[in-house]
C-alpha cells in the first residue's frame, strides 16, 4: 500500500516544478533579456515562449503521454509559430 | 488484492501504458475545437509580426504606451490559473473530489483576476486615444486581447460548471473526462497569452 502511495503522485508531484519554471521564464523575458543586443533579445525571448509552451503542452494539458501524432501536431503548431515570428522579426 | 491493484493500476502493466500513450485527455470535439482556435490565433500572430515589419515606428511607439507591467502581472496570474487547473485534475485522478473543487475555484479566482486586470488595462487604453480605427497597431491589440478576453470568458462559464459539477458528486477518479475537457480548453487560453504576451508586450 505504501508502494502505490509512493508510486500515485509523481506526475502530480511534478507540476509545482514546471509551475514555478513557467513563472520564472516569464519574469527573465520580462526583466533579463533585455540587456542583450536586439537580435539575441528576440531570439532569446522567442526560445523562451517556445520552451515555455512546450512545457504548458506537455505537463499541464498532459500530452506527454498521448500518441505520437498529436505530440507531434503541437510541437509543429509551436514550433511554427515560434519560428515565423522570429523570421518576421529578424530577416530585414 | 487491493494494494496489489492500486500498484498496478499506478505503475501500468505493459498493455495499460499502450492504452495510457494513445487518447487525448477530456473530449475528442473539444480538441478540434483547440485546434481550430489555435490555428485562428497563429496566423493573427503571424500577421501581427509582418504588418510590424513595415510600420516598426509605429509599432514601437504605441507598444510603449501599453501597461506593461499589467501584461506581466496577467500572464502570472494565467500561468497560476492553469497550475491551479492541473492540479484539480491531479486531484480528481486521485478520487480527492474536495480538493479537486479547491483547486477548480481557485483557477476561477485567478481567471477572475485576469478580467478584472484586462478590463482596467482596457480602461487604461481608452483613456489614452486607443481604439481599433485609430492605426494598424490598435487595430492588431484591440483586436487580439479583446477575442482572447472573450475566450477567458468562457473558459471561466466553462470552470464554473465543472465546480457545480465536482460539488455535486458527478466527477470522480473513474469518470472526470468533463474536467480534463473544460482543463485542455483553459490551458489552450492560457497558451495563447504566453504567445500574446511575448510578442504584444515583450518583443519590441
Amino acid at each position: 500500500m505504501a508502494h502505490a502511495q509512493h508510486a500515485l503522485p509523481t506526475q502530480a508531484q511534478r507540476l509545482p516544478l514546471v509551475c514555478c519554471a513557467l513563472l520564472l521564464l516569464t519574469l527573465l523575458s520580462y526583466y533579463g533579456l533585455n540587456r542583450f543586443p536586439e537580435r539575441s533579445f528576440v531570439l532569446l525571448v522567442l526560445a523562451a515562449m517556445w520552451l515555455k509552451g512546450q512545457l504548458l503542452v506537455d505537463h499541464f494539458m498532459g500530452l506527454r503521454t498521448v500518441r505520437r501524432f498529436w505530440r507531434l501536431l503541437m510541437a509543429l503548431y509551436l514550433l511554427g509559430v515560434t519560428v515565423a515570428i522570429g523570421l518576421a522579426f529578424l530577416l530585414d | 488484492m487491493h494494494t496489489h491493484v492500486l500498484t498496478a493500476n499506478a505503475i501500468g502493466s505493459v498493455p495499460a501504458r499502450r492504452e495510457a500513450h494513445k487518447a487525448l485527455p477530456g473530449d475528442l470535439a473539444v480538441w478540434i475545437f483547440i485546434f481550430a482556435e489555435l490555428l485562428v490565433f497563429g496566423v493573427l500572430f503571424v500577421a501581427y509580426a509582418l504588418a510590424r515589419r513595415s510600420h516598426i515606428e509605429l509599432f514601437n511607439s504605441e507598444q510603449a504606451l501599453l501597461d506593461r507591467q499589467g501584461g506581466l502581472v496577467n500572464t502570472l496570474v494565467l500561468i497560476s490559473s492553469s497550475f491551479c487547473l492541473a492540479c484539480a485534475g491531479a486531484a480528481i485522478r486521485a478520487d480527492r473530489v474536495r480538493a479537486c473543487a479547491l483547486w477548480l475555484s481557485g483557477a476561477w479566482v485567478l481567471g477572475a483576476a485576469f478580467l478584472v486586470l484586462k478590463v482596467l488595462e482596457f480602461s487604461h487604453d481608452a483613456d489614452i486615444g486607443m481604439q481599433l480605427s485609430r492605426n494598424l497597431f490598435d487595430m492588431f491589440y484591440l483586436s487580439l486581447t479583446f477575442f482572447h478576453f472573450m475566450h477567458v470568458l468562457m473558459a471561466m462559464v466553462i470552470v464554473s460548471v465543472l465546480i457545480h459539477h465536482t460539488l455535486r458528486g458527478h466527477y470522480s477518479a473513474r469518470a472526470h473526462t468533463g474536467i480534463e475537457t473544460g482543463s485542455s480548453y483553459w490551458h489552450m487560453v492560457d497558451l495563447v497569452w504566453i504567445m500574446l504576451f511575448v510578442l504584444v508586450y515583450v518583443l519590441h
